[in-house]
């Protein structure tokens, strides 16, 4: 699949896995199963093994909008692509109201796994991060146990996971409240601002906190989000 | 420390410039809840942030201070040129007397030009190197800064394939993997440019090891590549007559900057007589860049580090405060080495690879009103006298116990 990924489907297929990665923290494990996302050699993205959007449907199904799908597959399939919709307006909902922590979890959750596409796919991220393969991010919300990880995982390439608290990674950002947290997810936090208020917390090898910026900031202004 | 007005001054920068402060001076690239973000006065080797609190500076400027902030003696040679006015349709006349000045003064140089900063020349000298090679090809040593320029710069943004195409790099002390970039090259290096002693960023100095620049030059003439000497950092601060002589070579061209005008915004490169022509044919120059203001504290400031010994004063400075910290950070059970030379150390903790440590460290030093950073090397100022240095060691031992306590 990774021939598929090229400049130009890789913001959506960041979107699409950002999409997951929600599902990950706010759908039971079985319902976010049903939003794994693909890109088909068509250059249409599916998730779960039924629901399918050309390019152009998907880019307006994120951005809130009524797309159809591929409707062959309501017909073969229905079960598994009516659950993948459900699902997905699920998802869809946390993005809108973003009100309890494990819709802004997930939402976070989601944010790190498209900057991770960006860091496996795009040229640019790709070469900053070339001699860091041996280094890990955490990012945490201070007051919450739940830690991610950002660590390259071989073949794999970078990938977001969850992290224990005895994992003492090479740089740290910490959210000072779930709020910053939300509005980091949401692309909404200043983040040179914060940091002169506590809002955001750097500490350990800054130039890879640097780098991640600035790969993150690549992603910010090509991934389509909800309401853009 | 009190932080009020920095803050609400960063708000304002932050929307009308982008970043608020940029560079190596952001706040980011330091400590952005301990440090200030913005400075009002200085004096001899304090300066004063803009919510008043003092601090005791190691920092100098990041080295663009060397005899302390506001010293007399340039002071008086500046505001003398104040009266008589800064940037003309000529050049001043003072620019010939500070080339002469640096020819007289830097053993190999045959002559001297000016511009505002190290990047400035930098990447004019390499500019010239490749004229009098007719060669593409540039060496550095890997992850050394010689500037804010795209084919050195550390930032990522902006950046086009190309702008690092013709640029190799080696690992510092690693001679034989210099020589190999020589050999699979060969004819199509036009310089190699390298800082007196390895001095990067968020990782500990490394000086050269025994040999490695004599071999260095020995590479550069058998394989008529030019030697170019980045001593915009080190400079004045190793040696009074540049700092090839401390480590004991000879460069084809060499860049100052910072200690050179003391606070005055200037920069010099320097070379030998068979690079003159090609100099001549790599257009310099800079809105004002013919400021006789600089001209006028650079002149000040070398004929300071010459009468009073400056470089040897602020090596053997450093070479106290280094050693006495290094005691404290002992007692503690802290592993603090100071990494470089004396009169610029870099701060470096065993095992704190990810500086956690020495983050934690240079906090609680910041809330004592010592200006230590945890991810640059620091400069030791000629303004600091021994009280003031054993008046910071006494803080730092302060701040070392409360860090190991938390």
């Amino acid at each position: 699949m990774n021939d598929l990924i090229t400049s130009k489907t890789l913001p959506l297929w960041a979107a699409a896995r950002s999409i997951y990665g929600c599902g990950v923290e706010c759908l039971s494990a079985k319902n976010s199963q049903s939003l794994v996302p693909r890109i088909l050699p068509s250059g249409e993205f599916s998730f779960g093994t039924s629901l399918i959007f050309s390019p152009k449907s998907f880019v307006k199904v994120i951005e809130g909008g009524f797309a159809l799908p591929k409707i062959r597959y309501f017909l073969t399939a229905p079960t598994g692509t009516f659950r993948s919709v459900i699902n997905l307006a699920r998802v869809g909902k946390a993005y809108r109201s973003a009100s309890e922590i494990k819709e802004i979890h997930g939402m976070l959750n989601g944010s790190l796994e498209a900057i991770c596409c960006y860091l496996n796919h795009h040229l640019v991220a790709k070469k900053a991060f070339d001699d860091e393969s041996s280094r890990t991010l955490t990012f945490e919300i201070k007051g919450m146990q739940r830690k991610w990880l950002i660590k390259m995982d071989g073949s794999n390439g970078w990938q977001v996971g969850a992290c224990s608290s005895l994992d003492r990674a090479s740089a740290c950002l910490a959210f000072n409240d779930i709020e910053v947290a939300k509005n980091a997810a949401l692309g909404a936090l200043d983040s040179w601002l914060s940091l002169t208020k506590a809002e955001i917390i750097l500490s350990g090898r800054i130039p890879l906190l640097d780098k991640f910026g600035y790969v993150s900031r690549i992603a910010q202004n090509e991934v389509p989000r909800p309401g853009r | 420390m009190k932080r009020i007005k920095s803050d609400l001054l960063f708000q304002n920068a932050n929307r009308v410039i982008p970043t608020g402060i940029y560079g190596h001076m952001a706040p980011g690239a330091g400590l952005p809840l301990d440090f200030p973000h913005f400075c009002s006065s200085g004096k001899g080797a304090r300066f004063t942030d803009v919510d008043g609190n003092e601090w005791m500076d190691f920092m100098c400027g990041f080295g663009a201070v060397l005899h302390g902030y506001r010293h007399e003696a340039i002071e008086q040679a500046v505001q003398k040129q104040r009266e008589l006015g800064s940037v003309f349709n000529q050049p001043h006349f003072l620019m010939v007397e500070l080339a002469e000045k640096l020819v007289e003064l830097i053993d190999f140089a045959d002559w001297a030009v000016f511009a505002k900063n190290g990047s400035d020349l930098t990447t004019w000298a390499i500019r010239v190197a490749r004229e009098k090679t007719g060669r593409e090809y540039i060496i550095k040593a890997k992850g050394a800064y010689h500037g804010v320029d795209a084919w050195c710069d550390p930032g990522m943004g902006g950046r086009i394939s190309s702008d690092r195409e013709f640029v190799l790099e080696f690992e510092w002390n690693n001679l034989h993997q210099l020589e190999s970039l020589l050999v699979n090259h060969s004819n199509q290096v036009a310089a190699v440019i390298l800082t007196p002693y390895h001095h990067a960023s968020f990782g500990p100095s490394e000086l050269p090891s025994v040999g490695f620049w004599k071999n260095v030059e020995m590479l550069c003439k058998q394989h008529d590549a030019a030697l170019v000497l980045d001593d915009v950092r080190c400079g004045w601060r190793l040696d009074d007559s540049g700092s090839h002589n401390y480590f004991g070579f000879c460069p084809d061209l060499a860049i100052y900057s910072k200690a050179l005008g003391n606070g005055y915004a200037i920069s010099a490169c320097v070379g030998k007589d068979k690079f003159r022509t090609s100099a001549a044919d790599v257009f310099l120059t800079g809105s004002c860049w013919n400021d006789a203001y600089a001209f006028s504290a650079a002149l000040a400031s070398l004929q300071i580090s010459r009468e009073n010994l400056v470089a040897k004063s602020v090596l053997e400075k450093g070479k106290y405060f280094c050693s006495k910290l290094e005691e404290v950070g002992q007692e503690y059970g802290i592993k603090l080495k100071m990494t470089g030379v004396p009169s610029m150390p870099y701060p470096w903790i065993e095992g704190d690879e990810d500086l956690y440590q020495i983050q934690g460290l240079c906090k609680f030093a910041a809330a004592e009103g010592l200006y230590f950073h945890p991810h640059h090397n620091w400069f030791i100022s000629n303004a600091l006298s021994y009280e003031d240095l054993d008046q910071a060691l006494f803080i730092a031992k302060k701040a070392l116990g409360k860090f190991v306590e938390q």
